[in-house]
C-alpha cells in the first residue's frame, strides 16, 4: 500500500521536475514511518514498564523488555534514513 | 534553498541534539534492564521518550515554517537577521505540531497493536497477547478522537492561510458561497469528474455557514496552483476517510468494556483491529502529500520555488536509483529482524544479547516488579 501510494507521488512528479523531487520523496517518505516509531514507541515501552511495576506485573514487564529490543532496531534503522535526509539538506544548504 | 539555510537550519540543528539524547537514553534504556533498579530504569526511558516528542515538535517548525514563513528580516536578497522563536512558533506550527505528533502515536499504536491482533486472530489469544494489544490500543485509539478534532481545525486554518493548497484539497475550482463538498473524483482542465458532490457542505466546514466564501484555484494564475490537484484531493479523502474509519474500532471497544470490562470478541473487532496498523501508516503518508505537494510550487510558500531550490545535478537519476534499491533493502531487513526478534521470543530464548565488558547483571533487578 505504501509502495503504492509511493509510485503515484513518482508518477505524478516525475514528468513535471525531476528526480530530484523524487528522490526527496522516497527519501522522506521512508524515514518518516520510522521516524513515528521513534517518537511515540518509547511512551508504549514506557506505559508497559509503568503497569509492571506499579502491579508487579510480569507479562506487562516482558512486554516492555521485548517491545524495547524492536524499539533499538527500529531507531537504529531510523537514524540511518534520518542521516540519509540530513545529507539532501545539507546539499540544499539546510542542513 | 540555501538562501533560507540560516533560517530552517536553526529547527534542523535543535532536532539533531534532541535526536542524540534520544540515541544516547535509548542506549542506557536498553542496556539498563538487568542493571538498573526498577523505578530506577523506568526513569532512564523518559528522556527517549521526552526527545522523541522535542525532536518532532523541531522538524515539524521546519515545515510548518516553509509553509508560512516569517521571523527573519531580508535585506537585498540576504537574510540579516532571524528570530527564532518566530521560526519555531510561526503561523502554522499551532496546527502542524500536534497533528504529526498525535500522528506519529496513532502509527505507533495501531502499528504495534495490529501485530498482537494479527496473533489474537491466528488464535494466539493468552494474556500476554492481550495485554500487548490492548496497551497500544488503547492509548492510539484515546488519541484518533482528539486527532480528528486538530485535524478539522488545521483544514480550517489552512482555508485561511494557505487557500490554494486548501483549494485542491477540497476541488474548489472557483472562489464562491455555498461551495460544494466533493468525495473521491478526479479534476482535468477545471473540472471534477465522477465525485460525489454534497452541496454547500465545503462553506459550512470552512465558515460554519453554506453562505461562508471559500477561495478557488482560479484566485491565482495557473502557474502558481499545485500541479496535481487530484492526488492531492484524493490523498486528503484517504487520510480523513481512514481517520473516521479508525472511529469505530474505538467505539466498539468502549461498547464492549462498559457491558463486559474485557476486549470485543467478534472476529470483525479483530480484523479492523489488525488493518488499523497498516491503515494509519497510509494515511500518514497520505496526510503528508497534502502538504507538500499541496504547496506546491513553493518550496517556501510565495517566497521560492521548488523549481528554484530542487538540484539539477545530472547524477539525480543514478542517486535517486541507487535509494529506491537501498531502501527496499533497508525496509525488508527491518522486516526480517524484527520477525526474527518475534520468532526467538516465542521460543522462549530471551537471553538479552551480551554486552562486551559490561558489568555483570543481576537478575533480581531483571524482574523489576519486586522492586516496586
Amino acid at each position: 500500500m505504501v509502495l503504492l501510494i509511493h509510485g503515484s507521488v513518482l508518477l505524478a512528479t516525475a514528468r513535471e521536475v525531476v528526480p530530484a523531487r523524487a528522490q526527496m520523496a522516497t527519501t522522506l517518505g521512508f524515514h518518516i514511518i520510522l521516524a513515528c516509531f521513534g517518537i511515540a514507541f518509547p511512551t508504549i515501552v514506557l506505559a508497559a514498564e509503568y503497569i509492571g511495576l506499579k502491579r508487579s506485573d510480569e507479562v506487562a514487564m516482558t512486554l516492555a523488555r521485548r517491545w524495547s529490543q524492536a524499539l533499538g532496531v527500529l531507531v537504529a534503522v531510523g537514524a540511518v534514513t534520518g542521516t540519509v535526509c540530513r545529507s539532501r539538506w545539507a546539499c540544499c544548504g539546510l542542513g | 534553498m540555501r538562501k533560507y539555510g540560516p533560517v530552517i537550519g536553526l529547527p534542523f540543528s535543535v532536532e539533531g541534539i534532541f535526536f542524540f539524547l534520544e540515541a544516547i537514553f535509548t542506549g542506557i534504556y536498553l542496556y539498563g534492564w538487568r542493571r538498573l533498579g526498577g523505578w530506577a530504569h523506568f526513569w532512564s526511558g523518559i528522556p527517549i521518550a521526552v526527545s522523541g516528542i522535542f525532536g518532532a515538535l523541531s522538524v515539524m517548525a521546519a515545515n510548518s515554517w516553509m509553509n508560512q514563513p516569517g521571523g527573519f528580516t531580508m535585506k537585498a536578497g540576504r537574510i540579516v537577521s532571524v528570530e527564532p522563536l518566530k521560526v519555531f512558533f510561526n503561523r502554522a506550527a499551532a496546527y502542524e505540531m500536534p497533528h504529526m505528533l498525535l500522528a506519529a502515536y496513532l502509527v505507533a499504536g495501531f502499528g504495534v497493536a495490529s501485530v498482537y491482533a494479527v496473533g489474537f486472530l491466528r488464535g494466539r489469544r493468552d494474556r500476554y497477547h492481550r495485554l500487548g494489544f490492548a496497551i497500544p490500543f488503547v492509548l492510539a485509539a484515546a488519541l484518533t478522537p482528539v486527532e480528528f478534532l486538530v485535524g478539522d481545525t488545521a483544514a480550517r486554518a489552512i482555508a485561511t492561510d494557505q487557500p490554494v493548497k486548501f483549494a485542491a484539497m477540497e476541488y474548489v475550482t472557483h472562489t464562491a458561497r455555498d461551495a460544494p463538498e466533493y468525495l473521491g473524483g478526479v479534476y482535468a482542465d477545471g473540472h471534477v469528474y465522477g465525485a460525489l458532490r454534497i452541496p454547500g457542505l465545503d462553506s459550512l466546514l470552512v465558515g460554519f455557514s453554506t453562505h461562508a466564501k471559500v477561495t478557488g484555484l482560479d484566485s491565482v494564475p495557473p502557474a502558481d496552483r499545485p500541479p496535481v490537484p487530484w492526488l492531492i484531493h484524493l490523498a486528503f479523502d484517504v487520510m480523513a476517510g481512514l481517520g473516521s474509519l479508525s472511529l469505530i474500532p474505538l467505539l466498539w471497544l468502549l461498547l464492549a468494556w462498559w457491558r463486559r470490562r474485557a476486549l470485543p470478541k467478534h472476529r470483525w473487532f479483530w480484523l479492523l483491529a489488525a488493518g488499523a496498523g497498516p491503515a494509519a501508516v497510509v494515511a500518514m503518508e497520505a496526510g503528508w502529500i497534502v502538504t507538500e505537494v499541496g504547496r506546491q510550487p513553493w518550496v517556501v510558500y510565495k517566497l521560492m520555488t521548488t523549481a528554484q531550490a530542487a538540484t539539477t545535478n545530472p547524477g539525480v537519476i543514478a542517486s535517486l536509483s541507487a535509494v529506491i534499491v537501498l531502501y527496499a533493502v533497508l525496509g525488508v531487513a527491518t522486516i526480517l529482524i524484527l520477525r526474527l526478534l518475534a520468532r526467538r521470543w516465542r521460543a522462549g530464548d530471551e537471553q538479552e544479547a551480551a554486552v562486551p565488558y559490561g558489568p555483570p547483571s543481576t537478575d533480581a533487578s531483571a524482574l523489576g516488579g519486586e522492586a516496586a
